[in-house]
């Protein structure tokens, strides 16, 4: 198999996919009321019935479900099968509450691997792709996922793992690596070392670079791209809904297609919970169309964006989302002005001789906010 | 080519069918499973206009086929085997086979004679016996009458409600063996089954039903890997259920 290119589904006419949306939905919102105790209650509290979902329409009448749900869920309480029938889990941190974790079914494991696999297609990985994944591998959805990913398509992948700069250069240039996974912050870093070792980026094989996991400007993907002498792609997903593969950006860099026969988006107003109409800028929700282990309904993803129905150029028909603008929560209101800390990392990059490696401090003085960035 | 959104369906009070989705593509190989009572054949009156849903949209070929009356969906395409067979066991199995095509009483007679040859040729068995009557027949081989004498009606969707019921396990490869055929040459199938294996081994999808509403869905391959399809409908003989 030299690439994983699904156009049945990836060049979906819009009236079929929201039939295909539509039976998905329907078969998922069943699931969850029958077996997790949580949407059970919250359905006969609102006094829902899973059959009273007869369009995507419906989709504002059902509940949202927030971070907290999870952890307050912990471990398990929210998986809809039985612990057997999982075959991976995968947990956040946890440094802010109980950790929330993840479980996966077989089939589970099966999508995420196709739909990782079709978003690296997407930005031109194949079977000839020799691919370090410098993300850590452990309880982070993000090393498995572009890792199963790449094994589908047939690449060749060197899990690396993160850390150990110097050996990441030395594996890049001897074992011939073409694509490079892992953070843009950590792909600054590898570009740093690179400097400081006196090893000239072009003198290595790469040419793509896959990052994610954390929100990122086009001015520092500019720098990447300048920098490594490569392709540098952004790609959406939290763990969730499923991991990376949830979104990706296709040639055109007009956004990210999300992958709508898996994952039913919508755009809210954060404050009110309102639907909002394509092109707005919200809040992103997602609904899981296809998961057996943890589907969640309305899933709050607290990542602020547009969503754009237009065809793109590249043919696909899936509805692409904005880069992601910012959080819904971590703004920063400093002396009644909102503060992104992106909006920071823009003027840094534009000083000369600073780099995009930055502390904000926040103090109090009496009434008075006053924000430190620390270089 | 077939779209059905959210309908359901009443016998009097009682809901059989609670928001049933589902599409069916041309050429594709649908199948619906499910348990006793799950509403599997009040779906395919729902479809053939048997027994009019209530509320929600039948499209076939991009049209609203819900209200419409029985003997005129048959004329828009779409045919079912029915379960049981329901034949007229008095009339010879020739007679039953040319019920299928009543409503072409205005076609000409060869093209219908054609459409009898290639019958014959695909169910040589059929041919052997035209000039009994169908109630003397054995259960495959009614079965077989039946759905000849629904391609009689040149159907573009062929809805079959469970054709393996009640025969012999060489007799229900023989009848698949027909349906794969009629798939291979492009004919559209909705087939109710509870004999899961054989479903999956015709259908590219599938949805299970579960009182009267669709549980499960997805590509064959999903389903056989999903837990409660295979507790519920592969049974304990499936090699990878050990409980």
């Amino acid at each position: 198999m030299t690439s994983v290119w699904k156009p049945e589904y990836e060049l979906m006419d819009r009236e079929e996919l929201e039939q295909l949306q539509l039976e998905r939905l329907q078969t998922i919102v069943h699931r969850c009321y029958r077996n997790v105790a949580f949407y059970k209650k919250k359905f006969d509290e609102m006094g829902l019935l899973p059959e009273d979902v007869n369009s995507l329409d419906d989709l504002r009448k059902l509940p949202f479900t927030v971070k907290d749900n999870l952890r307050d869920s912990y471990p398990y309480d929210m998986f809809a099968v039985p612990l057997r029938e999982i075959v991976r889990i995968h947990s956040s941190s946890g440094t802010t509450g109980h950790p929330t974790v993840v479980g996966y079914t077989r089939n589970d494991l099966l999508h995420w691997s196709e739909l990782c696999a079709r978003m690296m297609t997407m930005v031109g990985v194949g079977r000839d792709d020799v691919i370090q994944i410098a993300f850590g591998y452990g309880l982070f959805t993000g090393a498995f996922g572009l890792h199963q990913g790449a094994e589908l398509i047939g690449a060749s992948v060197i899990p690396t793992s993160v850390g150990n700069t110097r050996r990441q250069i030395l594996i890049m240039r001897d074992y011939k690596s073409t694509a490079l996974v892992c953070t843009p912050s950590y792909a600054m870093t590898i570009v740093e070392a690179m400097e400081e070792q006196g090893v000239d980026p072009k003198t290595t094989d790469l040419r793509l670079g896959l990052f994610g996991s954390e929100p990122w400007t086009e001015k520092m993907r500019e720098e990447i791209e300048s920098k490594l002498y490569i392709k540098a792609t952004d790609n959406y997903g939290l763990s969730e809904v499923i991991g990376p593969g949830v979104a990706g950006e296709c040639p055109e860099r007009c956004g990210h297609h999300i992958a709508e026969d898996h994952f039913l988006p919508e755009i809210i107003d954060p404050e009110t919970g309102a639907q909002l109409p394509p092109g707005e800028e919200g809040e992103l929700v997602i609904t899981t169309l296809t998961k057996e282990g943890l589907p969640l309904i309305r899933y709050r993803t607290r990542d602020i964006t547009r969503l754009h129905y237009e065809k793109c150029g590249c043919g696909r028909t899936l509805a692409r989302i904005e880069r992601i603008a910012r959080r819904s929560d971590d703004m920063l209101i400093i002396r009644g002005v909102n503060v992104y800390p992106q909006q920071i990392e823009h003027v840094l990059l534009n000083i000369e001789g600073t780099k995009p490696h930055y502390m904000i401090y926040v103090t109090r003085e009496g009434a008075k906010d006053r924000l430190e960035v620390w270089v | 080519m077939l779209k059905i959104q959210s309908i359901s369906t009443y016998y009097d009070n009682l809901r059989v069918l609670s928001g049933v989705s589902l599409h069916v593509r041309e050429g594709e190989a649908v199948a619906l499973i499910g348990a006793n009572g799950a509403g599997k054949t009040t779906l395919m009156k729902s479809i053939t206009g048997l027994l009019p849903p209530r509320r929600g949209k039948l499209l076939f070929m991009d049209k609203n086929i819900a209200g419409t009356s029985a003997n005129r969906i048959v004329r828009k395409g779409i045919a079912l085997v029915p379960e049981g067979r329901k034949l007229f066991a008095a009339l010879t199995v020739l007679d039953n086979l040319m019920l299928g095509a009543y409503h072409r009483f205005s076609a000409d007679k060869s093209e219908i004679d054609d459409d009898l040859e290639k019958i014959y040729e695909m169910l040589p068995r059929l041919a052997e016996r035209k000039k009994q009557y169908a109630g003397t027949l054995s259960g495959g081989e009614q079965q077989m009458v039946a759905i000849g004498r629904a391609l009689m009606s040149k159907p573009k969707l062929l809805l079959l409600d469970e054709p393996s019921m009640g025969l012999a396990p060489t007799i229900v490869e023989e009848i698949y063996s027909v349906l794969r055929r009629l798939r291979a040459e492009g004919l559209t199938l909705l087939v109710v089954e509870q004999n899961v294996r054989q479903a999956f081994n015709l259908a590219s999808r599938a949805y299970v039903l579960e009182t009267g509403r669709i549980v499960v869905q997805g590509p064959v391959e999903d389903l056989k890997e999903n837990s409660e399809v295979k507790r519920a409908y592969l049974g304990k003989g499936y090699k990878e259920v050990w409980e």
